[in-house]
């Protein structure tokens, strides 16, 4: 590394010791920005302490959390407060999925936007703590502090 | 003989620009590939922010064929669009600011852009469930938001500074 680093021309060299590039020309600038990045914090703190102060306001009897897993996209995560007895009709109160009625029970075809492709052999898997669930969404019933995951998978 | 010289090293240059962008979106790939199982912890962002201090508009480039292979490899769903939009947005906000070479600068503007991924994102909820959907979806993300935020902030203040020294010295090299 260090040899790496002493074969760099001059100029790079000298910038990778702060004594070049890296000046803080622009203080001017750098302040501005650092005020309006706190105001952004400040803000979004505010909105999500006043968000989380409804939701205790509204005392659900249950919090559930879901899992929306999708390989090579970041693991999305929703906390559902609901008085719903079984799953289908929390995640419907943030209209999370969208699906047809089988004979099976509800059949999920889309979650979060993200639809199922059948050519491609996909489908999306209920489980609760890494298990997939022996009932249908809409027969599964929901308890305080349950997580279910919703993970397109393929057959 | 000059202009035929002349026309030859624009031609060298523009295959060796194609090249260099080429690798660097599919780096951009592989990063979020690998980090892909921790939610909101990315090297994407400063590496975006890296391309565009070095070279400018340019930096369109790398981005977008980073975006064009993420749809072929996950497919065009809804979510797409927010792909298509998400990363411009931070190339258009560090354009401007591109000659300041201060990590801590821009370890601001990766955290700010961590901040807003959830606001940007909720665009697209937009369209599929209205306004009281897309709040509900932004404000249900704010936590892994905040998380975002910080974990941009650490990664640009670190990264910043040698990856830019990495990527001034192949630009260099390269003659590009």
């Amino acid at each position: 590394m260090l040899v790496f680093l002493r074969s760099l021309p001059d100029h790079l060299w000298m910038n990778l010791q702060g004594k070049e590039v890296f000046y803080m020309k622009n203080k001017k600038i750098i302040i501005v920005f650092a005020l309006v990045f706190a105001l952004l914090i400040v803000s979004a703190v505010t909105v999500y302490v006043f968000a989380n102060s409804n939701d205790a306001d509204n005392k659900y009897a249950k919090t559930i959390t879901v899992l929306v897993v999708v390989e090579g996209r970041d693991t999305k995560t929703f906390t559902i407060g609901t008085d719903a007895e079984f799953l289908l009709d929390a995640l419907n109160q943030i209209e999370l999925v969208e699906g047809s009625e089988s004979i099976y029970g509800f059949f999920i075809t889309t979650v979060d936007g993200i639809t199922a492709n059948e050519n491609k052999q996909e489908w999306w898997a209920v489980s609760k703590d890494g298990e997939q669930t022996l009932t249908g969404v809409s027969s599964t019933p929901i308890k305080d502090g349950d997580t279910f995951e919703l993970t397109l998978s393929t057959y | 003989m000059s202009s035929l010289c002349q026309h030859t090293n624009k031609k060298g240059t523009q295959l060796r620009r194609m090249m260099l962008f080429s690798m660097l979106g599919a780096v951009l790939v592989i990063m979020q590939v690998a980090l892909a199982g921790l939610a909101n912890i990315e090297l994407v962002s400063v590496l975006i922010i890296v391309y565009t201090c070095v070279f400018g508009w340019y930096a369109f480039i790398p981005t977008y064929v980073f975006v064009v292979i993420q749809l072929v490899l996950y497919g065009f769903n809804i979510w797409s669009y927010f792909y298509i939009y998400c990363w411009a947005v931070l190339i258009i906000l560090a354009l401007p600011l591109r000659h300041i070479k201060s990590p801590v600068l821009w370890a601001m503007v990766a955290g700010a852009f961590g901040l807003i991924f959830g606001a940007l994102s909720a665009v697209t909820s937009l369209f599929i469930g209205g306004w009281s959907f897309a709040v509900a979806y932004w404000i249900n993300g704010l936590l892994f938001d905040f998380v975002h935020c910080a974990a941009n902030f650490v990664i640009t203040l670190f990264l910043y500074k040698p990856l830019l020294l990495i990527l001034e010295y192949g630009k260099e090299k390269l003659r590009i």
